[in-house]
């Protein structure tokens, strides 16, 4: 019997109290994410999403609990080691990007770290290029949109080349095609294998794209598992301030009539069903002919 | 009689923003979405609306007011009153102590004594589903959702006639944002208010719209009745808009199934979907139970 | 009138003096403030004036950029110098108008005191104009370095120069935001009494500054998970790379201070 392997994140009952007398906003959660993971948080605004992400790189202290990450256990003392390991991003493009231009803010970061000029000239050039910011590298961020805003955010936390991705609903104040395009980049982060992405979010193809989708919901985890089986549920979507598809619903309200496809809330998934589900019943049809046809 | 007409105003053409020959009408007492990418000129034409923007060329009726262009316009504190403009992420703007004094500034600011102000704000509340006791809360006190409602309540606090809005349901989730466009629905057919709202989602407003203006780099791409914008699925993929869910679907089934035409347009709800759906493809209903019937149970 | 209020506006012409080490320019700067406060009489103002002068035609930027620069001191340098021909008494009188007398000293000193401070102000505009504001800051840093002994942290100061004149341009953008929003409301300052005046700026002032809040706290949170600890030593990710030119420009001013 082989172990599991480490997980690269691990809370274990954590709790978070903002100010002494409040209710918690997270209650005793324990957590476990494996290296390479995407996790996705959904819960409705105030579930306790965003403080959950804070607290994994120590931007707010736990009140209890443990919290592990890459192997060390979140303190004063190993603060600053984690942060160098994990990277955030936040939702708001025009509260990130503090430097001149792009090519400065990215520099940023690298600065911090102490790294020589060279490294820091090749990693600029490198995650500029990869995120496809060459031509603003010397542009004012003023200058910039919602989306090229959040692409440059993103090569400069990249650029530090962290093992964790750390993202508070970075599509929030996206225009669709803007969003589409930091989808691209989330997907391709997933892909190369190198991160591990822990994201709140309230966009349903985000949540697809990951591989577990955790339903916050007052300060506990609700559920937990593959998307696919979340997103059908109408107690966890409720829950969670989501709706369900149009795709589910019409499975709903095919199966109040008698057809049940079962529920997919995709519309891919749907029609494959749907297709099955009328050969399977019409070639039972054709199998059992005298019993569709009572007066033979 | 609200009616806001537009013939060619222009911006700066080609500067990002602008309009470049917008020609436009909206008839009293309709829901109508404007819809384009960021740099399409939306949020310009908007400020057209309510005086703050004047247009360089042509000219602007909104009711009984007239801009044109070139000539100045002096009564653009009287057009606030009626058209009112909620920007985006209107919870920026509220800055009093309690929602009350919020709500009360616009009524005030033209002129409401004190009791009528506070009138006017706990109507406001009451149209958008909110509880009269939040009156005594500051912002801080409010839900996201609830300060987004309150900042929209601000300005309806006013009773306009019209009521524009930015992208109103940005940044907010999914239950939240059904909530708010269900309610601006109710306040165009129930207040008989005309309601303008400006997105970048067309499935959010396509259910509720009566008219649409599509904009692409400030010049019209299409204007008219939303059924006839969705009976133009490749406009709107070149516009950059995805397919509302129910034409996706649509044209799935219809590849899928070989079937002549789409079972829905765009704006057909779940259960009208689902009826279709089992005629269409003749579905027979589940094999225990109710095989004597016909087509999804229906007899 | 963003533009205007943006770290100097920098002009990218590629003049001599736009190629040089930054650093070399702000102590140049340095040099030049202390001749410029010193000079006294009509020959050193003189000298001063071509110098300066010679300055500004190298950095081939036009000269009413720079009037454009010195423009918002206009009322202030008028009123200086009307002041010390109305009250200054020393020298030869000139000339009288009703109780007032105007002395030789007295316009001598005007006419000095208007000098030093639009030629200071214009040689800052060399600076500004010449330079991207990143390079300033850095370059600025740099010769601030040595007041570390002093127990002081220069990064720190010109990192928060750079982000308070980086966001300039996008508070000015929120305020008109702001503004026009509260607009949208009947908010009208015109023809109010100024007790109202005063309540009524709240509409405005308070969501500027609470966003301006907001932002910082994000800004921090992006800034420490980037990295940054305050009194902990940075690389420099630009390098200030000092040539012979940048000394002769130096040398230069030096010579001024000399001869005045």
């Amino acid at each position: 019997m082989t172990s599991r392997p480490e997980p690269i994140i691990e809370l274990e009952r954590v709790t978070y109290v903002r100010r002494p007398g409040e209710a918690p906003v997270l209650r005793e959660l324990s957590l476990r994410v494996g290296a390479g993971e995407w996790v996705c948080i959904v819960g409705r605004n105030g579930s306790g999403k965003s403080t959950l992400l804070r607290l994994l790189n120590g931007l707010l202290p736990a009140t209890s609990g443990r919290i592990r990450v890459d192997g060390l256990t979140l303190a004063p003392d190993t603060l600053w080691e984690v942060r160098e390991r994990t990277g955030f991003l936040s939702s708001n493009p025009d509260h990130q990007l503090l430097g001149f231009t792009v090519a400065d803010d990215i520099m940023f970061g690298l600065e911090n770290r102490g790294l020589p000029r060279e490294t820091i000239r090749e990693r600029v050039r490198r995650y500029a290029e990869r995120l496809g910011l060459e031509p603003l590298l010397n542009r004012h961020p003023d200058q910039l949109s919602g989306g090229q805003k959040q692409r440059a955010a993103i090569a400069a936390v990249l650029a530090l080349e962290p093992r964790i991705v750390l993202l508070d609903e970075v599509t929030s104040y996206l225009d669709e095609a803007s969003r589409r395009e930091v989808l691209g980049i989330l997907r391709e982060m997933k892909d190369s294998g190198r991160y591990t992405i822990v994201s709140a979010t309230h966009d349903e193809e985000e949540m697809r794209l990951a591989d577990r989708l955790l339903v916050l919901d007052g300060g506990t985890v609700i559920a937990d598992g593959a998307p696919r089986d979340i997103l059908r549920r109408d107690d966890l979507l409720k829950a969670g301030g989501m709706r369900p598809t149009f795709a589910l619903q019409v499975c709903r309200e095919l199966r109040k009539r008698g057809v049940d496809i079962g529920d997919h809330p995709d519309e891919e998934g749907l029609v494959e069903a749907l297709w099955r589900y009328k050969w399977s019943t019409s070639t039972s049809a054709i199998l059992t002919g005298s019993r569709a046809n009572p007066a033979d | 009689m609200v009616d806001v007409h537009f013939r060619y105003p222009d911006g700066q053409p080609g500067e990002s923003g602008g309009l470049n020959g917008v020609t436009w009408t909206v008839r009293d007492g309709t829901f109508a979405a404007v819809l384009g990418a960021s740099g399409s000129g939306k949020s310009t034409l908007l400020q057209h609306l309510n005086g703050l923007l004047r247009p360089a060329r042509g000219e602007i009726r909104v009711g009984d007011f007239r801009i044109e262009a070139g000539k100045p316009f002096r009564e653009a504190a009287a057009l606030r009153r009626r058209v009112g403009l909620v920007f985006q992420f209107p919870e920026q703007q509220l800055f009093a102590e309690t929602l009350e004094q919020d709500l009360g500034f616009g009524p005030k600011n033209f002129g409401a004594t004190d009791e009528e102000a506070r009138e006017a704000a706990r109507r406001a509340l009451r149209l958008l589903g909110m509880d009269e006791s939040l009156l005594t809360a500051g912002p801080e006190q409010l839900s996201d959702g609830q300060r987004r409602k309150a900042a929209i309540a601000t300005v309806l606090a006013m009773d306009p006639d019209m009521l524009v809005l930015d992208e109103p349901t940005v940044s907010l989730d999914q239950a939240s944002r059904d909530e708010l466009m269900r309610l601006l629905h109710r306040l165009c057919k129930r207040e008989g208010k005309t309601v303008v709202v400006v997105s970048h989602r067309l499935e959010e407003v396509i259910p509720y719209a009566d008219e649409c203006l599509l904009l692409e780099r400030g010049r019209v791409r299409f204007q008219g009745p939303a059924e006839a914008l969705l009976a133009r699925p490749r406009l709107l993929e070149e516009a950059g808009f995805p397919l509302p869910p129910a034409l996706r679907l649509s044209r799935l089934l219809a590849e899928r199934f070989h079937l002549r035409e789409p079972p829905a347009s765009g704006r057909t709800g779940a259960e009208a979907f689902a009826e279709r759906l089992c005629r269409l493809l003749e579905l027979p209903a589940a094999l225990h139970g109710r095989e004597d019937d016909g087509p999804c149970g229906t007899g | 009138m963003r533009n205007r209020m943006m770290l100097g506006r920098f002009m990218d012409v590629g003049s001599r003096i736009h190629r040089l080490d930054p650093r070399a320019k702000i102590i140049a700067l340095m040099i030049y403030t202390i001749v410029v406060f010193r000079m006294d009489t009509l020959r050193e103002a003189a000298l001063v004036s071509l110098f300066s002068l010679g300055c500004l035609r190298m950095t081939r930027i036009g000269l009413s950029q720079y009037v454009k620069a010195v423009r918002p001191l206009g009322t202030i340098v008028v009123f200086i110098f009307l002041c010390h021909l109305a009250l200054d008494a020393g020298g030869n009188q000139l000339w009288r108008l009703g109780p007032f007398s105007v002395y030789s000293e007295g316009l001598e000193r005007g006419l000095m005191a208007a000098l030093r401070m639009i030629w200071f102000v214009a040689m800052s505009a060399v600076l500004t104009f010449t330079t991207p504001p990143a390079q300033l800051i850095r370059g600025l840093e740099r010769v601030l370095a040595p007041l570390r002994r002093l127990g002081l942290r220069p990064q720190n100061i010109t990192l928060m120069l750079m982000i308070a004149f980086r966001f300039v341009p996008t508070i000015f953008a929120e305020t008109e935001r702001i503004l026009k929003a509260q607009a949208s409301r009947g908010f009208d300052l015109k023809g109010r009494p100024w007790k109202e005046k005063a309540g009524l700026f709240l509409a405005l002032l308070v969501p500027v500054t609470v966003n301006a809040i907001r932002r910082g706290v994000e800004l921090a949170e992006s800034m420490e998970t980037r990295g940054f600890r305050p009194g902990v030593r940075r690389s420099c990710g630009h390098a200030l790379i000092w040539r012979a030119g940048d000394t002769a420009f130096v040398l230069l001013f030096a010579v001024l201070l000399a001869v005045t």
